[in-house]
């Protein structure tokens, strides 16, 4: 099919490989980023990103699915650092970096018993001009998957964002749905890091959702507009890294930032000028 | 006359904060279909009683009923407002999809507000006089419009209990009125209302009871045999310095 | 909403296509005749082999940029446009290009697996001595120079199915670029034959010089075996300085192509020198002594005899 498309827009299949990666990793990011920047869990991407090392080396040792492994050592990551913050007053951000840190010590000296000569952090750090149709098949599962889940659960999650505290008072079961984006985060981290690299997939799942915040009133405004900008920037940075010949990555995550630092400016809901002008 | 199940039941309640106690040994029946005001000196534990039956709080023992029944099924039943300051006002949400979330409650896990639920909702923002900012970002309100907002929202929940947090603190008078009247017709529908009060005025306008605490319970009864000065300076101590209170109840002169 | 998500979709592809034809169309100086054959090489050493066998008849590029390791490579856009325009493919095998799998990754999303030729093909492959390791292969046959005869056979071979027309020229520049390699193969044997056979004993920071040890009567030494391995690891370091000191070492080497610091620990301790830099997986800057397959040998060849005669 990819070949069709392939001789129909006259465009190389490698490039569009890697367009329709960003596309995918921009809309997943763009839907799974709003809850993570509104839940003020933007460093969770960074930390499950290194968390899942162990994950990929226990897997390899007990010939079970990658995939599968990592995403749950994502998860144990999860709940560990909610532990650390709430039995003690160490704060998030500080449970965040011991567990990202041991973690992905964890992993090295796992990695080094599994004595595979293949490199496995190989799974962890792709590159998205040589994304097999294997794994982007399996990242647009993840992500109708992803989306099928927000839609499902969508009124739970947007009063569990909003208010936690009268979400728990009606008797919502918070702790279910902050672990269950969890999961979810795991599950697109993985399989985002073997594709495209850790650069990206930890600017896409803020940058895109940050710029949207800058602009909406609705929370599902936010999703779709960050999705919609998540891919775009995606798009627009593979087509510049070829046309300059640049990492590829790297360029989607500047083009990313660009389209932030103008919406920094210029958006009535930050004021950047003091208009006085407030958001309708 | 109501009968010995139509209350909340309160028993054995502590709760500790970070290792000291915050609430010690309560114990109340509060019947149903009174407005209730919960008072008390700062840090007396009038906000983390009414936490602690909910839940958002841990106790460390306690057990709590509605009707005989454990709190935690009765939960959607009850419509929480906490205290303004609690929530993240930068959310990107509108007034009209605030209220909403009060619809949330009683609706069942994959199910969506529907037509009804966002009717509803445009009567529960008359009822408070806020159906002009419906569209408005919720950071752009006045304190006493925000509070409208989430009374309103407690009206989406068609609940039969009502806790409030402080709902009168740096509210203009306009609002104040529009809330007051507003509990007042759901006293009359037969709703029981507990109100966490910030200091002693209106007690006798606005509450048919009264708990005073102050990290245990000082008294519980009618406003008008229990708001008494010597209840006050019981739970006040010398922090009020000289106190009268005029009206109801005994008057002592020093 | 979604009626306007699918329009900007569709404005997405339309602008992806219009600048993909701007860049399939790209100023490329357009030197390029279209009867020139677009052969791509995966490193330096084997894209010099592949200029001198074609000649002027095909166009090279070499994908890992001079300096840089071939075992671990991030690719750039260029090198995906480059292969998948490529009538050939030319790549080391015997475990180099395998870091993060970039190479067949490359290839697969290319399409290009069957365009790709393997130039180790008649090389008897050396092996890994680390335990567990064993089965495999140490990538760096070219520094015997005849594994490097052996390379450009199967390029000469492979060239020559694509473009049979001018077999007769790629013969002739095979049997030229042939006997250069086998007076540097026994300039190679002259010159380590003046090396006391006590002193034959090269230290480098990768094991990468098995078969060239073999090849000229060495004994590699290195820090580290390969590449992807971990590198300067306390286990290693004793070890390396140990063989030094027992053996009076004389003289270090370090690649261009690696992180020098751990070499220059080594030296620090031991008080042994670093003698020169040396070349294992990549070619030295065009204009600069090593610059091709042949003068980066003799510069191995040369800097080694002198450091270890001291």
């Amino acid at each position: 099919m990819i070949n069709m498309l392939s001789t129909w827009l006259d465009i190389p299949v490698y490039a569009l490989n890697a367009g329709l990666s960003a596309i995918i990793l921009g809309i997943v990011s763009g839907v799974l980023g709003s809850f993570i920047v509104l839940r003020k869990m933007s460093l969770m991407g960074d930390a499950l990103s290194h968390a899942v090392l162990p994950g990929v080396a226990i897997s390899y040792i007990l010939g079970i699915n990658v995939l599968l492994g990592a995403s749950v050592f994502g998860l144990i990551a999860a709940i560990l650092i909610q532990f650390i913050t709430n039995r003690s007053t160490i704060k998030s951000d500080t449970s965040i970096g011991i567990v990202l840190s041991s973690f992905f010590a964890l992993g090295i000296v796992l990695i080094t018993f599994a004595k595979s000569g293949l490199d496995l952090t190989h799974i962890l750090f792709g590159n998205i001009l040589a994304v097999p149709q294997s794994e982007l098949a399996q990242s647009f599962i993840i992500m109708l998957a992803v989306i099928a889940v927000v839609s499902l659960f969508y009124k739970e999650l947007l009063i569990s964002s909003f208010d936690p505290v009268v979400s728990k008072a009606y008797g919502l079961n918070t702790n279910f749905y902050h672990y269950l984006l969890m999961l979810l985060l795991s599950v697109v981290t993985v399989s985002s890091l073997s594709q495209v690299g850790i650069v990206l997939v930890i600017a896409m799942l803020v940058i895109p959702a940050a710029t949207s915040y800058l602009w909406t009133n609705k929370l599902l405004h936010m999703i779709i507009f960050a999705s919609i900008y998540g891919a775009v920037s995606g798009v627009v940075g593979v087509i510049l890294s070829f046309e300059f010949n640049l990492p590829t990555s790297a360029t989607i995550v500047l083009v990313g930032v660009s389209g932030f630092a103008i919406s920094f400016i210029l958006s009535p809901k930050n004021n950047f000028f003091k208009k006085g002008l407030k958001a309708q | 006359m109501k009968g010995r199940k139509t209350m909340i039941q309160i028993s054995q309640l502590n709760v500790d904060y970070f290792g000291n106690p915050a609430l010690q040994n309560v114990d109340i029946d509060i019947p149903l279909g009174y407005t209730i005001g919960i008072i008390g000196p700062n840090g007396a534990g009038k906000s983390t009683f009414i936490k602690s039956l909910l839940g958002v709080i841990k106790k460390r023992t306690g057990n709590v009923t509605v009707n005989g029944t454990s709190i935690a099924q009765e939960k959607k039943n009850i419509a929480y407002v906490p205290q303004k300051s609690d929530v993240d006002l930068t959310f990107p949400i509108t007034v009209r999809d605030t209220i909403l979330t009060g619809t949330y409650p009683k609706l069942k896990l994959f199910r969506r507000p529907g037509k009804k639920e966002k009717a509803y909702v445009d009567h529960c923002m008359e009822l408070v006089d806020i159906a002009d900012l419906a569209n408005k970002q919720i950071s752009n309100l006045s304190g006493g419009q925000l509070q409208r907002v989430f009374i309103a929202r407690a009206l989406a929940q068609q609940a039969d209990i009502f806790f409030l947090d402080e709902p009168f603190v740096g509210i203009d008078l306009v609002s104040e009125r529009i809330i007051v009247d507003l509990l007042k017709k759901l006293r009359e529908e037969g709703k029981t209302i507990l109100i966490v009060h910030h200091d002693l005025h209106e007690v006798e306008e606005y509450f048919d009871k009264i708990i005073i605490l102050n990290k245990k319970l000082v008294a519980f009864g009618d406003v008008s045999s229990t708001f008494t000065t010597k209840n006050i300076q019981a739970a006040y101590g010398s922090s009020l310095g000289n106190i009268q209170i005029k009206g109801l109840g005994d008057v002592q002169n020093d | 909403m979604k009626k306007q998500m699918i329009g900007v979709f569709i404005a997405l592809m339309v602008i992806l296509s219009a600048c993909s034809d701007t860049t399939s169309n790209s100023t490329e100086a357009s030197t390029t005749p279209e009867d020139k054959l677009k052969i791509v090489a995966t490193y330096s050493v084997i894209a010099d082999m592949v200029e001198n066998v074609a000649g002027d008849k095909a166009e090279v590029y070499s994908m890992v940029p001079i300096g840089t390791d071939p075992h671990m490579y991030d690719p750039l856009p260029q090198d995906t446009k480059k292969i998948s325009e490529a009538d050939l493919v030319f790549y080391n095998g015997l475990n180099l290009e395998t870091g993060k799998g970039w190479f067949q990754d490359l290839l697969k999303v290319t399409n290009k697996t069957d365009a790709a030729f393997v130039v180790s093909e008649e090389v008897t492959p050396m092996y890994l001595s680390e335990a567990g390791k064993e089965t495999q292969e140490d990538p760096h046959a070219w520094l015997d120079i005849q594994n490097g005869i052996k390379y450009v056979d199967i390029i000469t071979k492979r060239i020559i199915e694509k473009d049979p027309e001018n077999e007769q020229y790629y013969l002739d520049n095979q049997a030229a670029y042939v006997t250069k390699l086998e007076e540097a193969d026994q300039y190679a044997k002259d010159q380590i034959a003046k090396v006391p056979a006590e002193k034959r004993i090269l230290v480098t920071s990768e094991g990468a010089f098995k078969y060239f040890s073999k090849a000229y009567g060495f004994e590699a030494a290195y820090i580290w075996e390969i590449n992807t391995d971990s590198q300067g690891t306390p286990d290693q370091m004793n070890r390396i300085i140990d063989i030094i000191r027992t053996n009076q070492i004389p003289a270090l080497f370090v690649e261009t192509s690696v992180n020098p610091k751990t070499m220059e620990t080594v030296s620090t301790e031991t008080g042994a020198p670093i003698h020169s830099k040396i070349f294992t997986d990549s070619l030295a800057k065009k204009g600069e002594d090593g610059d091709t397959y042949i003068t980066m040998v003799k510069w191995n060849i040369d800097k080694v005899t002198e450091g270890l005669s001291q």
